[in-house]
């Protein structure tokens, strides 16, 4: 098994001629889910 | 029910019905019944996606879990952005170019015809009765709340679905999921501004959740790292993102879904959509739970929500213990308002500090006399009745909508939680007739007929899966512990499968033989921990996942067979 395979083989299949970059929206889906999780930790600590 | 609210469901599902209709193009050839001739817009497939995994289980069971347990079931949703992430950029791509219907003929290309057979059995088995369970789980609960009869509220749920799944395909399935997506999140909302509506004048919404807040109803993270509870924010994040992987990555009624976009960057899209709305849209589901809490704190609610075994308590020689126990109930429950009150009244700025600490002390602890009554009466319900398995929970959410709210309203959000259930079973049934058709009729019964022969076949394959699933709920009705079962089922190979995608991907040398044996070996895996430790399910699907990416490895070295390398499957 390579050392990160998977993600080596995610990123061949994202150079695709015709595809669009969408590195920055998957950059968006994981900084948008800290700010859900730290504001779910804040209605916790604030309404707690 | 009155007049009113019949004539919404009514109404709800002829317009769902004739939406899957009228908007279905080109279904006389199997790629447009089962593929939509892949041409649907992201933002369609991104909500019918939405619309297949929120059921109506979620409707009524998570709302119970809100009230219940507070905000913390969310964590479990916690791998899903990242799963969307991984998936867009591994899977997605790679089924839109290999030009697949399923995702099981993907593993014939690279591993065999066993492997392919063998996951889409998987697939059939555990769907089709998990699909008798997404009827059977709303059919019970609203039988008993309005006293329907049951068979009668299954045909209601199971026959509009087959019929427009039936004769529309994938695109009726699609565009009636984007509408039902539109009531479900009506029902949700309209529930949230009546709970809110119902607090009394001089309790606002934030003294309302405070209070909620203080018996930790508003705590959502638990950072503790502990494999036998999957409320936590580690058994969410790990745990769920296998499981999430495994749903959206391998079982063939999410991967149809994305199948149907017009490019490999609108499937990417329509996933990306639930990674930025799936866990909003859960908190919004156990907000309602909160805040039906918070309004049965200053409105008198039943001891226990699920009427038909407290009529056997009843009925019993130990009735007397129950009126007992309800009559403590109901004090209690007046002095746990009054401390409410007391406490709402405290947050006011210009309240000591100490007064405040206090008010909340008297609160909490009023809350817990209730809930230890509430503890006792069920723990008599199941002494008399026999049934270890009685939980109230699935039907806190039904009592609200019917006891206290109006009419019009009523009716509004008994059709969200039809529209929640529909979009579930459209799609599933959609799922199994394209694996019966694709993966096995066509592939090992009759190769040669043309389109005309397997589309009606699949229309009938439909038809038999939908009539399956009815005749599974109605034994899972009657049964309630089959209901748990098939569930338990269904993880004993989630994680196993996604471990085969993954010796498919990432393992050259893995070739049919080890993933086949590989897949055997996940299971019997994740079934001895399901059966001899306390791991948490979520965690059961790391277990297969990486069982099988070990154990194929491993055996790929030792067992003959050839490995096709990935660029002759990818088409």
């Amino acid at each position: 098994m390579r050392a990160g395979g998977l993600i080596l083989f995610g990123m061949s299949q994202q150079s695709r001629p015709g595809d669009s970059d969408m590195t920055g929206l998957y950059a968006a889906v994981l900084i948008v889910e800290v700010i859900v999780i730290l504001g779910l930790y804040w209605l916790g600590r604030h309404f707690g | 029910m009155h007049w009113i609210d019949w004539t919404i469901i009514a109404g709800y599902l002829v317009w769902i019905v004739w939406t899957g209709l009228r908007l279905s193009r080109d279904t006389e050839k199997l790629e447009g019944y089962f593929l939509a001739n892949r041409s649907l817009p992201w933002w369609a497939v991104g909500l019918s996606v939405m619309a297949t995994q929120l059921s109506a289980i979620t409707m009524v069971g998570t709302t119970g879990q809100g009230f219940v347990g507070g905000l913390t079931f969310i964590q479990v949703y916690f791998g899903l952005p990242i799963a969307m992430v991984i998936l867009s950029l591994t899977l997605v791509p790679f089924f839109h170019r290999a030009k697949v219907y399923t995702a099981y003929e993907y593993l014939e290309r690279r591993f065999d015809a066993k492997t392919r057979l063998f996951t889409a059995s998987l697939f059939l088995l555990s769907r089709a009765m998990a699909c008798g369970v997404v009827i059977a789980a709303p059919s019970v609960i609203l039988s008993v709340i309005f006293g329907w009869n049951l068979t009668l509220t299954i045909m209601a749920f199971g026959i509009p679905t087959i019929f427009y799944t039936m004769k529309g395909g994938v695109q009726a399935v699609t565009w009636a999921d984007v509408k039902q997506m539109g009531v479900i999140v009506g029902g949700l909302v309209a529930a949230v501004v009546a709970l809110i509506m119902g607090l009394p004048d001089n309790v606002s919404v934030g003294a309302a959740l405070h209070t909620a807040g203080a018996v930790g109803k508003m705590e959502a993270i638990d950072f503790t790292f502990d494999t036998s509870n999957q409320y936590t924010f580690w058994s969410g994040l790990i745990g769920g993102l296998f499981l999430q992987l495994s749903y959206f990555g391998t079982d063939q009624s999410q991967v149809q879904r994305y199948l149907t976009a017009k490019s490999v960057d609108a499937a990417r899209h329509s996933l990306l959509m639930s990674a930025f709305w799936k866990i909003p849209l859960q908190v919004l589901v156990l907000m309602v739970g909160v805040l039906m809490f918070a309004y049965f704190l200053f409105t008198p609610s039943p001891m226990l929500f699920k009427n038909t075994h407290v009529s056997a308590v009843q009925a019993s020689p130990r009735a007397g213990e129950y009126v007992a126990l309800e009559q403590e109930f109901n004090q209690l429950q007046a002095e746990r308002k009054a401390a409410a009150e007391a406490m709402a009244t405290s947050l006011g700025e210009g309240t000591p500090a100490e007064v405040a600490a206090a008010a909340r002390s008297t609160f909490v602890s009023a809350d817990q006399a209730v809930r230890d009554v509430r503890s006792r009466a069920k723990a008599l319900v199941v002494e008399t009745t026999a049934d270890k398995s009685y939980n109230d929970t699935n039907y806190i959410f039904p009592t609200f909508v019917t006891q206290h709210l109006p009419i019009g309203l009523i009716g509004i959000i008994v059709a969200a939680i039809f529209a929640a259930a529909m979009s579930t079973i459209a799609a599933e049934l959609n799922s199994l007739a394209t694996a019966s058709v694709i993966d096995i009729y066509k592939r090992h019964l009759n190769k040669t007929a043309d389109d005309v022969h397997y589309v009606a076949v699949s229309k009938w394959a439909t038809l038999f899966w939908g009539l399956f699933a009815c005749v599974v709920a109605t034994f899972a009705a009657n049964v309630g512990s089959l209901i748990e079962a098939v569930n338990k089922f269904g993880s004993y190979f989630y994680g196993s499968i996604l471990g085969v995608f993954i010796l498919a991907l990432m393992v050259k040398r893995a070739n049919g033989n080890s993933a086949f044996f590989a897949l055997i070996a996940g299971m019997g895996s994740v079934a001895y921990v399901a059966a001899f430790t306390n791991t948490a399910w979520l965690w059961q699907n790391v277990v297969g996942a990486v069982v099988v990416t070990v154990v194929g490895t491993l055996l790929s070295f030792v067992l003959p067979g050839k490995a096709k390398p990935l660029h002759d499957v990818d088409a």
